[in-house]
């Protein structure tokens, strides 16, 4: 058995490891800010990507909704997180294997998983940072409501919690075949439609938004943009046992979390498993 | 003190010497994309997918395909389809190479190799010829094949109604349009070996590109300014042309107003070889100099 | 006299930005090179010795053209390294980054041929050398598979024979033996040697003193960025007036108790010198740290005074050799201090 005292000096390991990994994160980011400023630049240029996208489409026969900004912005902060996610655990592995620190990190007496979540965490902190610095942009030309912002914080933490399973799934991949920018941007892009991000699930047809449903993302996408705005859900139309719509969103968000990182954590841990029996943890 | 004798070159040999470092390069281009076929099984799907997400979309939006068309081809009838298909594979291509060049430096120095690379004595511009040779030859290939199977899923009529000579010159522009943008691409690999975050910046300069190239829209529905850098990227110019000549958009000239230009696809074709040579000497230029500075004061293999 | 390497006053010094606080930078200098000027002749094995950090590896980047320096001259084969780096690549080969120095997913065989091309050497003449150089340095056997599956021995041996390709007339290793086993070292040295019994002038770096004196004709110690003695390792090693030093591992002796050993010692009148190092043991832990004593003796030894001095100090005594003089007595001499301190924070 354990020890109380063990339990607790572990705990304690746990907690300096990931304080160090977010520091070491800031530090590298600091040293190279450029990093920070094109993660903001590239959330522009991917919005207007949808605005001109829409305009064009929209000289047709949508009609604009007068909300259209304020979909655009808090889809675009959603999708902020979700792309630093994607981004941020392969891509720690990825340097870590072409620099050859990944042996190096290996070889400490910490928990693997941890140390890289810990590195996920640390890009999470400066990516906040770069979302308010979006959403204030934004709020020079468009007008952001923030109906409920205790609720929205709660929405963001849930994301991040998912944020760490899909860092896993990505990790995973960039272990196995090494260079996976090609298949990042296919998911990132794909999301961008799936889960709505520029847009209402209302221009959906039914089947479309069925296929949206599937997506976890999208989950946070509505719940967050009908949360800040003050409007009902639209990926459900009323709560169950007795929750409003919005709290079920909520609900089934955390189950979805739970099962996200759960696989998450196992693939991972399978694709680590065999590059150590094959000897291929250096390898680029 | 010792004196080495040089033997004079001739031409000749001259271009001996550098054809051995051409082929090099190339086979050893070729060795290591071998190792990473995977990701080249990935290059066929993401245009398709790219293609089919605009088309879906417009389908759920449910918007009427003439009405946008009209708004699309400026009068003129075309396949909306094949538009997109053509302009999502384009971009994939210009992406590809984009990424092959501009991380080429960067990786060379993480895996070390760039010391041993600059050591040797052959040239830098045989080197590049080596890797560009390759680049173009497997990206053209994969992205032919690829713009082939989404015009056949998403626009099988007017995959069936181009002529044999369009689509040999719908091959030829390709090659074309990757020229300056090897250029250009060395270029912003040289900036990166100062500012080193190369991920994050191609990253940003891939939406970028595709915003300005007007991967989905035509770029007169783009604001001025944005149409100001659309003129100035090469690829927009090598899209609209490659659009003109298969799914029956405007070409570049006439998009920009100049109505009257005699061989307007052939007068295009020759600024964007202008291109080629302008972002060349360009790239040439900044990396020799950022070599020099790295040279000065850290040394290449710092990372 | 044919000097295929004349080094003149030549300096580096490396200038850095870092950041102090959020916005404040601070410029950092520091002088890895201070003034240094040699000849290296034709056909010799030329070493240069000195501790980690002490600016070995930035010389021979400059002389291999990839670093330039702040102020100063080189010629390598009567080229200066800053305005015909070019003419000196064709003739010079080099092996830094050992086992980084090449392309971990391609073969070893393709390594080699992708290396001959950029020295302009056709495909058939290049399958020729290969099988050649694979003869020679033994490599038919993994030559074939890739080198992410090579062993470290084995990668060095592929970056070496890269080294060899264009048939250099000088060729430089930058500690050429150091992540390699004692018998893969061995195996090298002899492969050094027999080179340089065929012509080639070889420029070493190392901190391995046994290898410096086994092989040069001439060494050059390099200590703080300055040359402090460059002599063959015969005339260096008589210039100390002894034959032997003793060396003696302790277990590690904190700083206090430290000083107070080495003054006694120092004491002693047949002591000339004396330097220490920690050293650390494989993972690093605190308890398998020792301090190694070295002190080289100018008279006749009298081994039990210096045993009673550790007695009286109650420092216990894990092993203690009589060596024969080294040129690491000859650096110990020179600076005080042992060749295995990393010098590179003192810089």
């Amino acid at each position: 058995m354990e020890s109380l005292a063990n339990k607790f000096k572990k705990i304690n390991n746990n907690i300096n490891v990931l304080i160090s990994q977010i520091k070491k994160v800031i530090i590298i980011q600091l040293n190279y800010p450029i990093d920070f400023v094109t993660q903001i630049f590239t959330a522009v240029f991917v919005g207007l990507w949808f605005v001109f996208l829409f305009q064009s489409l929209s000289s047709g026969n949508v009609s604009e909704s007068s909300d259209f900004g304020a979909f655009m912005v808090w889809g675009l902060v959603a999708f902020f997180f979700y792309s630093t996610a994607l981004w941020s655990i392969g891509r720690f592995v990825r340097r870590e294997q072409l620099t050859g620190t990944l042996e190096s990190i290996w070889i400490t007496p910490n928990n693997k998983n941890w140390v890289i979540i810990s590195n996920g965490v640390g890009e999470y902190f400066i990516f906040a940072a770069a979302n308010l610095f979006i959403i204030t942009a934004f709020s020079l030309f468009v007008k952001i409501p923030f109906n409920n912002l205790g609720m929205g914080i709660i929405i963001l933490f849930l994301e991040f919690v998912q944020s760490i399973g899909y860092g896993l799934f990505y990790g995973a991949l960039v272990f196995k075949i090494k260079n996976a920018n090609a298949i990042s941007n296919l998911v990132q892009f794909g999301s961008i439609i799936i889960c709505a991000v520029f847009f209402p699930f209302s221009v959906f047809p039914d089947w479309m938004i069925w296929i949206s449903r599937l997506h976890p993302f999208s989950w946070v996408v509505d719940s967050l943009r009908s949360n800040m705005m003050g409007k009902e859900p639209e990926l459900i139309n009323k709560g169950i046992w007795g929750l409003t719509a919005l709290q079920t969103e909520i609900v089934i968000q955390i189950l979805i979390n739970m099962a996200l990182l759960a696989i998450g954590l196992l693939l991972f841990n399978c694709v680590k498993k065999k590059a150590l029996v094959d000897g291929t943890l250096s390898h680029y | 003190m010792i004196q080495i004798i040089e033997k004079q070159e001739s031409f000749s040999y001259f271009f001996k010497k550098n054809l051995i470092v051409v082929k090099g390069v190339f086979r050893q281009q070729w060795q290591i994309a071998k190792s990473y076929l995977s990701n080249t099984s990935i290059a066929f799907i993401v245009p398709i997918v790219m293609t089919a997400l605009p088309l879906l979309l417009i389908r759920a939006v449910g918007v009427d395909e003439q009405l946008i068309a009209a708004n699309f081809f400026g009068g003129h009838s075309g396949s909306i389809s094949g538009f997109i298909a053509i302009g999502s594979n384009i971009w994939m291509l210009m992406l590809a190479i984009l990424w092959d060049f501009s991380t080429y430096l960067r990786d060379e120095q993480m895996t070390g190799t760039l010391e041993t690379l600059l050591m040797s004595p052959a040239k830098r511009y045989s080197i590049i010829a080596g890797r560009a040779s390759f680049s173009i030859l497997f990206n053209v290939i994969i992205s032919f094949f690829a713009t082939i199977i989404s015009l056949l899923i998403f626009a099988r009529d007017m995959l069936f109604e181009i002529g044999l000579l369009p689509l040999f010159l719908l091959l030829v522009l390709t090659v074309i349009g990757c020229l300056p943008m090897i250029g250009l691409s060395y270029f912003i690999g040289a900036l990166v070996l100062k500012f080193k975050e190369v991920y994050s910046l191609v990253n940003l300069l891939q939406w970028f590109f595709g915003l300005i190239m007007g991967v989905y829209v035509p770029i007169t529905s783009l604001p001025l300014i944005v149409r100001v850098f659309s003129i100035m990227f090469p690829a927009t110019w090598s899209v609209s042309d490659i659009r003109a000549i298969t799914a029956g958009s405007p070409p570049m000239l006439l998009l920009l107003g100049i109505k009257n230009a005699g061989f307007p696809i052939l007068i295009s074709t020759l600024i964007v070889i202008g291109f080629a040579i302008f972002w060349g000497i360009i790239g040439f230029v900044v990396f020799s100099k950022y070599e020099l500075k790295i040279k000065r004061n850290e040394g290449l293999s710092k990372y | 006299m044919n000097p295929v390497i004349e080094i003149e006053n030549i300096e580096k010094i490396y200038r850095k930005k870092s950041r102090k606080g959020l916005f404040k930078r601070e410029l950092i200098e520091v002088r890895a090179l201070d003034n240094i000027s040699f000849n290296v002749e034709e056909g010799i094995i030329f070493s240069l010795l000195g501790p980690n950090g002490a600016g070995k590896t930035t010389l021979i980047k400059i002389l291999t053209t990839l670093l330039l320096p702040t102020a100063g001259k080189a010629r390598i084969l009567g080229y200066d390294v800053v305005k015909e780096g070019g003419k000196i690549r064709k003739h010079i080969n080099a092996m830094l980054m050992g086992e980084r120095s090449i392309y971990w997913k391609l073969t070893g065989y393709q390594n080699l041929e992708y290396f001959a091309s950029l020295y302009h050497i056709p495909r058939k003449v290049a399958k020729v050398k290969i099988d050649k150089l694979s003869e020679k340095l033994d490599l038919s056997d993994f030559i074939n598979r890739k080198v992410e599956t090579y062993s470290s021995g084995q990668k060095f041996k592929i970056a070496f024979a890269k080294s060899l390709l264009n048939d250099p007339k000088l060729i430089f290793l930058d500690e050429p033996t150091a992540t390699l086993d004692p018998r893969a070292a061995r195996e090298v040295r002899e492969i050094i040697k027999q080179l340089n019994d065929e012509g080639t002038t070889i420029f070493l770096t190392t901190h391995n003193m046994n290898e410096a004196d086994e092989l040069s004709d001439e060494v050059a110690i390099l200590d703080l960025g300055k040359i402090i003695e460059i002599d063959t390792p015969e005339n260096l090693k008589e210039q100390i007036h002894t034959s032997e030093s003793i060396v003696i591992d302790v277990p590690f002796i904190e700083l206090r108790s430290k000083d107070k050993l080495l003054s006694d010692i120092r004491s002693l009148s047949f002591v000339s010198d004396i330097a220490y190092s920690q050293v650390v043991n494989g993972n690093g832990n605190k308890g398998e740290e020792k301090t190694k004593i070295r002190i080289t003796t100018s008279k006749e030894i009298n081994l039990s005074n210096i045993v009673n001095l550790f007695e009286k100090n109650s420092i216990p005594i894990l092993s203690i050799n009589q060596e024969k003089i080294s040129l690491e007595d000859v650096f110990l001499s020179k600076t005080g201090r042992l060749l295995s301190e990393d010098t590179s924070k003192r810089v």
